[in-house]
């Protein structure tokens, strides 16, 4: 436990750290139905990620309130670009509440050119998956984070934050060259 | 928060804000507090130092101390984004058990939101 003195001796809370980037709802008016976002928990996640057996995949949790979640996203749709047909999968989930999906998730997938099927957090809670995900995670849930998997299907790296493309290829380049060999 | 604030100040509560977002300068910050009319005092982390001390990840994340400087509570405010659905005042309950001088049953609940954006980050 973390020990600070106070002049004056009264309970303290300290709101760390509220922030900006995280306030504003991203809500949107027009229904989109081009973009399929399928609803998904972390049951049949899991069990997309033990079936795609020989690929790389690379979970993003992300949200359309979240900031750096939207400052990555186009990084993320050119891994997808560049290392889909070296072996990548790129599961985009939502954890956006669904009552928003028509108004907010579905036209921001538009707006970032998403064309292909992405999914949203169907869990009883965030707490649910990510535990599910990271079982040894003890911090807070921080949007975005990606799970990558490796080509057996095993977590591979747990990001937390918005991440550089750089980034990423170094984490997917060592991870698919884990997956190779005997 | 600014109803958290409210409710616990006049009970003896001290509420501080703190922004340790890289992107977020204490202009916009000002301004933000203005527009949403928040009376308690907002603090800029500049170098992630305090976000650092503390193990911060995430927007908004919570402490509470108690009298004796010891941190009793860390954590999210509630369980849901969407005050409709909010089923436990995490929060709440910590700092009504606090001021009524019981035992907290929960020390830590985990929250969920934005990562900081850290100087040293991405």
């Amino acid at each position: 436990m973390t020990e600070i003195r106070f002049g004056r001796l009264v309970p303290l809370v300290l709101v760390l750290s509220w922030a900006l980037a995280c306030t504003g709802a991203s809500a949107q008016s027009s229904r989109t139905d081009s973009v399929e976002v399928i609803p998904i928990d972390h049951r049949q996640l899991l069990d997309i990620i033990k079936h795609d057996s020989g690929n790389v995949v690379l979970v993003n949790a992300w949200a359309t309130w979240c900031k750096p979640c939207k400052e990555e996203m186009p990084a993320l749709l050119k891994l997808k670009r560049d290392f889909e047909k070296k072996g990548l999968r790129l599961i985009l989930l939502s954890a956006d509440d669904i009552d928003v999906l028509d108004t907010s998730v579905r036209p921001m997938l538009k707006q970032f050119g998403v064309t292909f099927p992405t999914y949203i957090m169907a869990d009883s809670s965030e707490e649910v998956f990510l535990t599910s995900m990271n079982p040894k995670w003890t911090g807070a849930f921080a949007l975005p984070t990606s799970f990558i998997f490796d080509r057996k299907g095993k977590l591979a790296e747990t990001m937390v934050g918005g991440k550089k493309y750089e980034t990423f290829k170094n984490i997917l380049e060592k991870t698919m060259r884990w997956g190779v060999g005997p | 928060m600014e109803k958290l604030y409210e409710t616990f100040s006049k009970k003896g509560v001290a509420v501080v804000g703190i922004n340790a977002n890289k992107a977020e300068d204490v202009t916009m910050i000002a301004a933000h507090c203005k527009e949403h009319g928040f009376k308690f005092p907002v603090l800029k982390d500049r170098e992630n130092k305090i976000a650092d001390l503390y193990g911060a990840l995430v927007t908004p994340e919570t402490f509470v101390i108690n009298p004796a400087g010891k941190l009793v509570y860390h954590g999210r405010i509630d369980d849901s984004r969407n005050i409709k659905k909010v089923t436990s005042n995490d929060l709440t309950d910590a700092l009504e058990k606090l001021l009524s001088g019981k035992a907290l049953t929960q020390a830590e609940a985990r929250a969920f939101g934005c990562s900081i954006k850290r100087m040293s980050g991405d």
